[in-house]
């Protein structure tokens, strides 16, 4: 449900920044993109534990988990500022004057870097077991 | 699995669930004992993930039996069947 309502955010954020007019940014561009965020960072506090916590404290398991999620998160980086890379390029030629929505899409790109990872875990990590809590 | 292997992933099985069962050990004692997260327990018993062999020799301490007895390629057969043979049923 969260991760479905972030990623109906993030078509908006980029349809409104790529049909939007050259005119600077929106504010309701900015509300979006605070709503957007906000999924990520509830998610980002259930995940601390494993996203946060400095690697010598992490066991074999959460080492792997994190190495693996931080891999998506480079490569959703690399692949979402190559393609404003080249939005930017077709832009200057086309219409020079609407560069703000470059800076959008960069923003967006620069969220989804962050954000990636995190809802990725959040997704597909299992519930926690209640036998783990058990202490006797 | 170790990061370091390739090519086909072979399982490996474990009787951690049975051991603890039989020593009275919770996940979280187990974990506090091996220096993981409970979670991690729990992630080996559902083979969610491998251990390293660091991890196995930790856990088979615990126990104090060799890593052949907690981990194996093979499944285990259940106790009963161990103990009493068989399966068939009748003498």
């Amino acid at each position: 449900m969260v991760a479905a309502l972030w990623a109906v955010c993030l078509v908006g954020l980029v349809l409104w920044a790529l049909l939007g007019g050259p005119a600077g940014i929106d504010a309701g561009w900015w509300v979006l993109y605070a709503v957007w965020l906000l999924p990520f960072v509830v998610l980002r506090s259930m995940t601390r534990g494993v996203a946060e916590r400095p690697v010598a404290r992490l066991d074999e398991r959460e080492a792997k988990l994190r190495g693996r999620y931080l891999a998506i998160g480079y490569y959703t980086a690399l692949c979402a500022g190559f393609a404003v890379a080249v939005y930017l390029v077709a832009l200057s030629h086309a219409d020079p004057t609407a560069l703000a929505r470059g800076a959008q899409l960069l923003l967006v790109a620069m969220g989804m870097a962050a954000a990636v990872p995190t809802v990725a875990l959040g997704w597909t990590a299992p519930d926690d077991d209640p036998e783990d809590l058990e202490t006797a | 699995m170790s990061p370091a292997s390739r090519g086909e992933r072979l399982p490996i099985h474990n009787r951690l669930r049975v051991l603890r069962a039989e020593r009275g050990i919770s996940r979280a004692r187990l974990a506090e004992m091996v220096d993981v997260n409970p979670q991690t327990v729990g992630a080996l018993e559902r083979g969610d993930h491998y251990p390293s062999l660091d991890l196995a020799f930790r856990i088979c301490e615990v126990f104090g039996l060799p890593v052949e007895a907690v981990f194996s390629r093979e499944p285990f057969a259940p106790l009963s069947e161990s103990l009493y043979g068989g399966g068939t049923g009748g003498r």
